[in-house]
């Protein structure tokens, strides 16, 4: 962590004698001055019953010895936007990502852009007899933490599918609860309607499923942010606020089991084995830590079209997505990767973010 | 050699301008369109063209419905009526000088006539005003609701004193009208803010109540101060400028309940439509690793139109999304805004060589708050209140300077209209003789 140079310190000390606090916690000039704004603005906003004895400047001071200590600014003011929502965060559980909504939203784009095709081939999988519209459009988003996605998806889903059933699994219990209060909480402020189809559940994805929760799997759309960093890059590469504030659970994952990948992939080999052998979900989008990860990924995917039988690299299109997939890329950065002699398309901007493998059962061309 | 006794120049000077009160009235300019009664025939013959439109329009409508015409008749009918009334009252007239010239009146009723005759002209005149009104045409944006931009100029950390004064004014006179404002953008400079006003490096006020726009579009301009700055220690005097951006502010969807809108946004052809693909969003994050190895809170988005160059910025809201519709509801504003001045400025230069028609653009310097003096000037309606706390308060005495610009507006606009009617009167003439 490189240090803060004094002329800076000095100059925040110049516009507030909080903002140096802020500083030490953001590192950056920008996001310094407005997480002071957006500081500021909660404690005029808010009068809880503990703290009103203090005065709105001591508050604002205690606030800002917190951020100084590297608390992120989510679990001092207690949420999030993500999307139109507002996800409530707490120690225990992790905040949500700006990539994560950006890659959420692209994929909703999508499905809301293809929803056709989508009606009628979840009407012609199931049942073709009944009416496409009865049969739900069915999501399964695991690892959920806060519920950010499987509540977003909904948000942005809802409008065009009439009939939708999202669940949202997790190993936590913390994060199960805090992701069925999210939902309570969108939708007293209205930016959900209380449907009653999504469901947060404890589950432990590395154990022997039960029954209904091998029918769940077969859906449509799979979904995931699993913990992807390793022990090493954990203790070098995240920031101070992340190591020392956001749970280890939900960002290295520390699984002893018999897939033969690395430590920090072995919820990407499970994902895999779930999307082609146990379900029949038509896509699966991973969220990946890096550059390497997603060409391993992207083997890992491969290989596993290789050995299972039926399907082949023709009924299957794989697809990178960066951070920002909905916009152009910039100059330099490469459309297509090829691995192992296959040329796989990368879309939009930033760095490589997310996984998507889509069965081409149904033609969707985008 | 002369005998007279020195006296100072200041004596003099003091002793042969007159006083204050006279100076106020002398500094206000008499330019006005009333002309007793007589009209422009050009304007009239106008005033008749589209009184005998009204007529055929709602003739045509009798039967059926259209929504368009219908329209149409309702922009038509306010210059029909007031031609109508003035026509009657000049009937009058007419008939009154003929019944005072005409030699067998008995002297009773030449009395009444005479007496007559005086209100009439006066009625005659307030109905050529309202005439003149009706047919200035209305601003497009007149309804909308607006946003106004205050960003310091020229004067360092005095102007962006200043200008945190001016958006407090502008707050002020809003919520005394009972119009709805919010703060869409607030930037603070650097600078001292312990002493309860912080510097402003730019501010974006949006007035939500529709008819804002012309409400406050006479307010975009250069406003100057004069005034011993709070930072000078010296206490000199200093100038300095701030500059109001008074953009309309577009409805962004059909939910205010207005249909017309979204037809509009998505019509090429209108003020408002912005081409999505030439619109490149920008998220401003640093580089480096992302997703789960940091968690940071930027939220600022740029949008950069690609043909015009105009860029916007929006980072006041923690989340994304909000602004980023924020940043697109300037932006729209924005363009609307370049597109119908690049149309005035295609009129104007038509019309340049006949007039200086002095443009209300950003450039020029309008009005001056003189602090030393308790002064405000507008320099267009040539106003002066000496009540300086109370237009910094957005009272009443701010209404009186807004109000005389209007009316210098409307004269302006009156006048460009006149010259237009006669360039197209002189034009028509001459094609006429050519044939």
């Amino acid at each position: 962590m490189p240090r803060l140079p004094h002329s800076l310190l000095l100059r925040a000390r110049k516009i507030s004698p909080l903002l140096p606090l802020v500083l030490r916690g953001t590192r950056t000039w920008d996001s310094a001055v407005n997480e002071l704004r957006w500081l500021r603005e909660h404690v005029e906003q808010t009068t809880t019953t503990r703290d009103s004895l203090l005065s709105p400047h001591k508050r604002l001071r205690i606030l800002c010895e917190r951020r100084a200590k590297g608390e992120p600014l989510q679990y001092i003011l207690g949420s999030q936007p993500f999307g139109e929502l507002d996800i409530i965060c707490e120690p225990g559980v992790l905040i949500p990502r700006p990539e994560t909504e950006a890659y959420t939203e692209y994929l909703a784009q999508f499905i809301n852009q293809h929803h056709v095709v989508f009606k009628t081939m979840t009407g012609a999988s199931l049942n073709p007899s009944t009416k496409s519209t009865s049969n739900p459009l069915r999501i399964v988003d695991l690892c959920s933490g806060t519920g950010c996605i499987p509540l977003l998806l909904h948000s942005l889903l809802s409008n065009t599918f009439t009939a939708l059933q999202i669940q949202g699994w997790d190993i936590s219990q913390t994060a199960v609860s805090l992701a069925r209060r999210n939902f309570r909480e969108n939708v007293k402020r209205g930016y959900l309607n209380a449907s009653p189809r999504i469901s947060f559940e404890v589950v432990d994805i590395f154990s022997n499923l039960t029954s209904d929760q091998r029918a769940s799997l077969k859906c449509d759309i799979l979904i995931s942010n699993p913990p992807y960093i390793s022990n090493e890059s954990f203790n070098h590469e995240t920031t101070r606020s992340v190591r020392n504030w956001e749970p280890k659970l939900a960002l290295v994952p520390n699984i002893s089991c018999s897939y033969s990948v690395l430590p920090q992939d072995v919820f990407y080999a499970r994902l895999v084995d779930f999307h082609f052998n146990l379900g029949q979900s038509k896509i699966l989008l991973m969220e990946i830590g890096d550059d390497e990860q997603a060409i391993r990924v992207v083997k890992i995917l491969m290989d596993n079209l290789k050995r299972s039988t039926g399907s082949d690299l023709q009924n299957n299109s794989i697809e990178i997505w960066r951070d920002w997939p909905g916009q152009a890329s910039d100059q330099g950065e490469k459309q297509e990767l090829v691995i192992e002699e296959v040329s796989v398309p990368v879309r939009g901007s930033g760095a490589l973010r997310a996984v998507v493998s889509m069965r081409k059962s149904f033609p969707l061309n985008c | 050699m002369f005998g007279a006794p020195w006296v100072c120049r200041r004596c003099i000077n003091t002793c042969l301008k007159p006083a204050r009160r006279c100076m106020e009235v002398r500094m206000l300019r008499f330019a006005s369109t009333a002309n007793n009664g007589s009209f422009s025939p050009v304007l009239l013959a106008r005033a008749r063209n589209m009184a005998a439109e009204h007529d055929r329009l709602s003739l045509e409508t009798a039967e059926s419905f259209d929504a368009k015409i219908n329209k149409r008749i309702g922009e038509l009918k306010g210059v029909t009526y007031a031609l109508k009334r003035w026509e009657e009252s000049e009937a009058a007239l007419e008939e009154l000088h003929a019944l005072l010239r005409d030699s067998t009146t008995d002297n009773e009723l030449r009395e009444l006539a005479a007496e007559d005759l005086a209100s009439t002209r006066a009625q005659l005149d307030t109905l050529s005003q309202g005439l003149a009104t009706s047919l200035t045409p209305k601003h497009p944006f007149e309804e909308l609701p607006c946003l106004m931009e205050i960003r310091p100029g020229a004067g360092g950390g005095e102007a962006a004193l200043f200008a945190s004064d001016l958006l407090r004014m502008y707050q002020a006179v809003c919520s005394r009208r009972g119009f709805r404002v919010s703060l869409m953008k607030y930037e603070r400079a650097d600078g001292d803010s312990s002493n309860g006003t912080p510097p402003l490096a730019e501010a974006i006020l949006e007035i939500e109540t529709p008819g804002a726009y012309g409400e406050f579009r006479s307010e975009a301009g250069v406003h100057r101060v004069q005034r011993v700055p709070a930072t000078e220690s010296k206490g000199r005097t200093h100038t300095s400028a701030v500059s109001v951006l008074v953009l309309p502010s577009l409805p962004t969807n059909a939910s205010d309940g207005q249909e017309l809108w979204e037809t509009d946004l998505n019509d090429p052809n209108s003020d408002y439509y912005v081409n999505v693909t030439d619109v490149r969003t920008d998220v401003m994050r640093a580089r480096g690793a992302g997703g789960q190895h940091v968690n940071t809170t930027d939220s600022a988005i740029r949008l950069t139109h690609i043909p015009t160059g105009t860029v916007v910025s929006m980072q006041d809201s923690r989340s994304q999304h909000k602004n980023r519709e924020k940043a697109w509801q300037l932006l729209r504003s924005k363009l609307a805004q370049a597109k119908r001045e690049a149309r005035e400025e295609e009129v104007t230069s038509i019309r340049r060589g006949v007039i200086g028609v002095a443009k209300m653009g950003r450039e020029n310097k309008i009005r001056t708050y003189n602090y030393g003096q308790q002064r405000v000037t507008d320099h267009r309606s040539g106003i002066s209140v000496h009540n300086l706390d109370d237009v910094m308060e957005g009272g009443f005495e701010l209404d009186k300077v807004i109000d005389s610009v209007k009316v210098w507006m409307g004269e302006q606009e009156m006048q460009a209209l006149l010259l237009e009617e006669e360039d197209e009167a002189v034009k028509s003439t001459k094609s006429k003789k050519s044939k």
